[in-house]
């Protein structure tokens, strides 16, 4: 039976950015210590702003809680109220901030209510309950502000659980803390000698890889809202890479819960001509937890 | 010619009569199926004179006419439906034209009809001159169909579209199916691409009820939007009611489209038909006198078609589900006036898809099946009085399981339900004037609901989201039974004042609303459900003035209401106490009849709607409130169409429709872009026939769907990613839509009963890229669009036997 297509592909526009070319000043991280506390505690915010120069170290800084939980109508991981007036502000610290959480932070962005009339807020996929923390960066002068959210991770009760379940879950449950990379290796493709950071060839292909401790992939404990019962799961990792020149062949690169590797590898394409780039690699954990490094790599 | 030649006659491939009084059928004969009878056919026209065409050459052909008859039975028009080429056509007509037949009779009373003729050349071997007696002329065949016309009457459905099925089948783009001809009416807008929905003068896809002779279906078409649920060869006419609709139907608040089943053939007849996009075949003979059976099944592979030619990711952003279904429809003839049409019909559509990645937020993963099956009788009975009685029980199933996983972040939805219900009416005339019709109709349904994610996935109408943002990672679970049951008695009466003719309707829904949680689980604290009757009476008026033969104007109002689908009821994700939404519609019309094949019709709406489920915007939502019913909603606007009826084996029609559909919070200031709103929809479809050859193009041209612009981005440092934040809701367009279609089909006769047909149906033949959806780099800083499909050709072969 005759039959035939003649299609020609439908395509989704490439904007030809990167996510890991570094060509703008730009928020690369926020890292929370510790990653996990409960209302009341200090944790301390600690900025990682990039830019085609390399790091910006402790670029000057506007930091506020965010006090006004999302709708059920936003997909995005705050509150468009956030953007404006519904923070509490903490103030200016370049690079960083220490800070309080706000007592009520399991209340307006956790699963405890100040009424039984209220719906309880749903946990992430790991049980995670997350307090943004608003930063404004001035990375460049006179422009525009850089605004970013870290999350800290809160440690609230389980107030929707079976007693049994909130007995087993604070027995067995331990916060958060962010992980470590060691530090980075490299070779070049096809050869499986260490390159020397300093010495790489250009337009050649060279494998980064992104290392942790077997320990940094946490096992935790998670009340299950399907089964209400308290299971245990295992984090995954990602790694995201940055340079400011060159190309990585993945923006970013990890491991799920189910593997044991404690590594991800990604190969980048050094540029044609001698210089020095920035590289930088931020772990993250399913959990909120978060370590990066910045390494320089010369071409010749 | 020596050595063969050809005689003529003429013969019903089927001999089946189905009368039919204008745009609702009336029942008589053998088969009773169709939709109330609203006017009593009291007698069929017969054939009394035959004359016997002039074979052209000696060849076998058939051509297919269509006949009109003066109430004295003179054929006063003969239109070639189906050309047997021009020659044969020309003989064949020249040969109907002196038919002679006994009027048909509408009410006892000598009336108008039309009749659908085939006329057969049979190829007949030559026999040597014999000085035998010529032999008797072939009896006088009995036609195809009958459409009666009785006196102008108003139409039940004053701003109805129908499309009879074979016309259907020819318009450009449909690919042959002939449900997709929806696409293409007034007041009908452009869905997105692959998604199947019906959008019909501003409401929602989901508040239009889809009704296949009388009972409810989920989805008229597969999930995407590639072919309709039903096998185009088993569907007589299809008829789309964009608002206003009568009494016998209600529970939407949108339009109506109703597919009425074709009557099955006498004889054995088989159709085979492949294409790019799938593969069918329908079966239908006669057990014994009485019983005919008609089974047909179809099977898509455009997913392994694509998978070997050079575009395998395609469906990465047009998801192309591997669908099937199939039908069996029995008739069974009790008595004359009285049958039985059993039918059996499904249909499944399965999905799979994952794009893996290295980084495991970024693996995407889909599995969705959906799938549905209904089994209904329907008795119908007509009486010597003409009264007419139509019951049609029916139960089935609707499951859908769709199963997501954005990165770690789970998303999942399934619902089983059971469905059920008995849809009865009754016809009696009552004097010359009225006609009254009474009846109810019951649907119920049993869901068992089973859903985990976040509660911003599906989205919702008025949800403020880009194409491909991430759902949130929140995650709920829940799971819960419903069970729904409307009893819906109504009434209406058409009455004749002269040129005028009201139709008044009231019908009464009584919805039982059951469910098994009122409150979310927490603990061990045991399920609390409820059970509650929500009530509505729904008027509904319509009028049409006959000013003068050719004019006619018309008026229709009706309210309406719709109670809150199963998945809204959960007490995690939903609202239990979801009460009915309703809406008020109102049309002004004007129908005129240029020639008797041509007319124009313009309509004007407008609709209110009241008491939309919408999700709530507190910041701390109240507990089982997740939903709540402050969504208003307003559409109004004009439609026109113009419409050349088959004429000279030409048919087209040019339908244009400016629309503003919006919606608002109850309290707010000012209203919004409906997500759908399509302010200008213009459809022109054209086909001819030439001999053998069939010709036809269509064009389309549909304003964009509203988005809402990004006006700037944070950078989320959990998450490593950029969120959006927006500017004034649905205040953005994605651009206007335009394109051509073309069909070109080609018949051969294969012998005396058998036809091969050939078909190129080609889209978008100028490889416009309309643009489909809006889409951002992932740092939102900038902007482009998703290019819809390119030049598609889909051939195919059709072999009817």
């Amino acid at each position: 039976m005759p039959s035939f297509t003649m299609l020609v592909l439908s395509c989704r526009p490439d904007f030809g950015e990167r996510e890991s070319l570094v060509d703008r000043a730009q928020v690369l991280a926020v890292r929370i210590d510790p990653p996990e506390a409960k209302p009341g505690e200090l944790v301390t915010a600690t900025l990682l702003v990039a830019s085609p120069g390399g790091t910006i170290a402790s670029p000057p800084a506007s930091w506020a809680f965010c006090a006004t939980p999302k709708l059920l109508t936003e997909n995005g991981s705050v509150s468009a109220a956030c953007l404006g007036a519904g923070v509490s502000p903490i103030g200016e610290a370049p690079g960083g901030v220490s800070a309080v959480l706000p007592l009520t932070g399991c209340f307006d962005f956790g699963p405890e209510t100040q009424s039984a009339d209220v719906r309880p807020r749903d946990a992430d996929v790991t049980g995670g309950f997350f307090l943004p923390l608003r930063a404004r960066v001035a990375a460049v002068a006179g422009a525009e502000p850089l605004t970013a959210f870290g999350f800290a991770r809160l440690g609230c009760n389980l107030p929707n659980a079976p007693a049994d379940a909130v007995v087993a879950f604070r027995a067995q449950y331990t916060s958060n803390v962010n992980p470590a990379l060691r530090p980075i290796e490299a070779h070049l493709e096809g050869n499986a000698a260490p390159l020397a950071l300093d010495q790489v060839p250009r337009g050649a292909h060279v494998v980064f890889r992104a290392s942790w401790n077997p320990e940094d992939a946490e096992t935790f404990a998670l009340f299950d809202v399907a089964s209400a019962a308290v299971v245990t799961r295992r984090e995954s990792l990602r790694v995201s890479w940055f340079a400011t020149a060159g190309s990585f062949d993945r923006d970013r690169t990890g491991r799920a819960a189910e593997e044991a590797e404690t590594f991800t590898d990604n190969t980048w394409t050094a540029p044609d001509d001698a210089r020095v780039t920035q590289l930088w690699i931020v772990l993250r954990d399913a959990r909120g937890g978060v370590a990066f490094t910045t390494s320089a790599l010369t071409t010749r | 010619m020596r050595g063969a030649c050809s005689i003529a006659v003429g013969c019903a491939l089927a001999a089946v009569m189905m009368c039919r009084v204008h745009t609702s059928s009336a029942q008589a004969g053998s088969d009773v199926g169709g939709q109330p009878a609203r006017r009593k056919v009291t007698k069929l026209p017969r054939l009394t004179r035959f004359v016997e065409a002039e074979s052209p050459r000696p060849q076998a052909a058939a051509v297919v006419l269509t006949l009109d008859l003066s109430a004295t039975g003179a054929v006063t028009k003969v239109v070639v439906a189906e050309s047997g080429g021009a020659d044969f056509d020309a003989a064949a007509v020249a040969a109907a034209s002196q038919f002679v037949f006994e009027p048909a009779e509408v009410d006892d009373r000598a009336a108008p009809s039309r009749v659908t003729y085939r006329y057969a050349f049979i190829l007949k071997p030559a026999e040597p001159p014999a000085p035998s007696p010529a032999p008797a002329p072939p009896p006088p065949p009995s036609p195809d169909t009958i459409d009666v016309r009785g006196r102008p009457r108003a139409r039940r459905e004053t701003n109805q579209t129908a499309i009879r099925a074979e016309q259907a089948r020819k318009v450009a783009g449909t690919q042959g199916d002939v449900l997709k001809v929806v696409q293409n009416l007034p007041g009908v807008s452009r869905p997105p691409v692959a998604s199947g929905q019906i959008v019909v003068w501003g409401s929602a896809p989901r508040d239009t009820r889809i009704y296949i002779d009388g009972v409810d279906l989920p989805a008229l078409y597969h999930g995407s939007g590639l072919r309709s649920v039903i096998s185009s060869d088993l569907v007589s006419s299809i008829d789309l009611v964009p608002g206003a609709f009568g009494a016998e139907y209600g529970r939407g608040l949108g339009g109506l489209v109703r597919v009425e089943t074709r009557a099955i053939p006498r004889g054995t007849h088989a159709i085979v038909g492949a294409d790019t996009l799938d593969g069918s075949a329908l079966v239908s003979t006669e057990l014994g006198a009485r019983t005919r059976i008609a089974v047909a099944a179809r099977q898509g592979w455009l997913d392994r078609v694509l998978s070997v030619t050079s575009a395998p990711d395609i469906g990465d952003f047009f998801p192309i589900p591997r669908y099937r279904d199939g039908q069996v429809k029995a008739t069974v003839d009790l008595r004359r006036g009285e049958a039985v049409d059993a039918v059996l019909l499904g249909a499944t559509d399965d999905l799979t898809r994952t794009v893996p990645s290295p980084d495991p937020v970024s693996t995407r993963s889909e599995a969705s099946h959906t799938g549905f099956w209904r089994a209904y009788l329907r008795y119908t009975n007509v009486s010597e009085s003409g009264d007419t009685a139509i019951v049609a029980p029916f139960v089935g199933r609707d499951t859908s399981s769709l199963q997501q996983r954005f990165g770690e972040a789970p998303a999942r939805l399934d619902i089983d339900s059971a469905r059920y219900g008995v849809r009865g009416s009754l016809h009696t005339r009552l004097g010359r004037i009225v006609a009254l019709t009474t009846g109810a109709d019951v649907l119920g349904s049993d869901s068992a609901v089973a859903r985990a994610g976040s509660l911003s996935l599906p989205p919702r109408e008025g949800d403020i989201a880009v194409f491909g943002q991430p759902p949130g990672d929140e995650l709920a679970s829940d799971t819960w039974r419903t069970t729904l049951v409307d009893v819906g008695p109504h009434a209406y009466a058409d009455m004749k004042l002269g040129p005028v003719t009201v139709t008044p309707g009231i019908r009464f829904d009584a919805y039982l609303i059951e469910g098994s949680r009122k409150t979310p689980k927490v603990g061990l604290t045991p399920e609390i459900g409820f059970s509650r009757l929500e009530t509505a009476f729904a008027p509904r008026l319509s009028a049409r003035w006959q000013v003068a033969p050719r004019l006619a104007l018309s008026a229709a109002y009706g309210a309406y209401h719709q109670a809150p689908e199963p998945e809204d009821l959960s007490p995690v994700f939903g609202t239990p106490d979801l009460a009915l939404s309703r809406a008020t519609h109102v049309t002004v019309g004007e129908s005129l009849r240029l020639t008797d094949t041509l007319s124009a019709e313009v309509v004007a709406f407008q609709k209110t709607l009241k008491d939309l489920v919408v999700r709530s915007r507190l910041t701390n939502p109240l507990l089982a409130r997740a939903l709540t019913q402050n969504g208003e909603g307003r559409s109004y606007g004009v439609q026109l169409l113009l419409r050349q009826e088959l004429w000279s084996g030409f048919f087209g029609w040019i339908s244009y429709a400016i629309t503003k559909s919006e919606r608002r919070y109850d309290g707010d200031d000012s209203w919004r872009a409906f997500d759908f709103d399509q302010p200008h929809v213009l459809s022109v479809v054209a086909s001819q026939e030439v001999g053998r050859w069939s010709f036809g193009a269509r064009f389309r041209y549909a304003s964009g769907n509203p988005r809402t612009p990004v006006i700037g981005s944070t950078y989320d440092a959990r998450s490593d990613r950029y969120d959006p934040f927006f500017g004034a809701q649905n205040t953005l367009r994605i651009p206007a839509f335009w394109q051509i279609d073309v069909r070109v089909e080609r018949a051969f006769a294969l012998g005396e009963s058998a036809r091969l047909l050939l078909f190129a149906d080609v889209q978008n033949v100028t490889n416009r890229e309309n643009a489909e959806e809006i889409v951002y780099s992932a740092s939102f800083r900038a902007r482009s669009t998703i290019r819809g499909l390119p030049t598609i050709a889909v051939i195919g072969a059709r072999l009817e036997l």
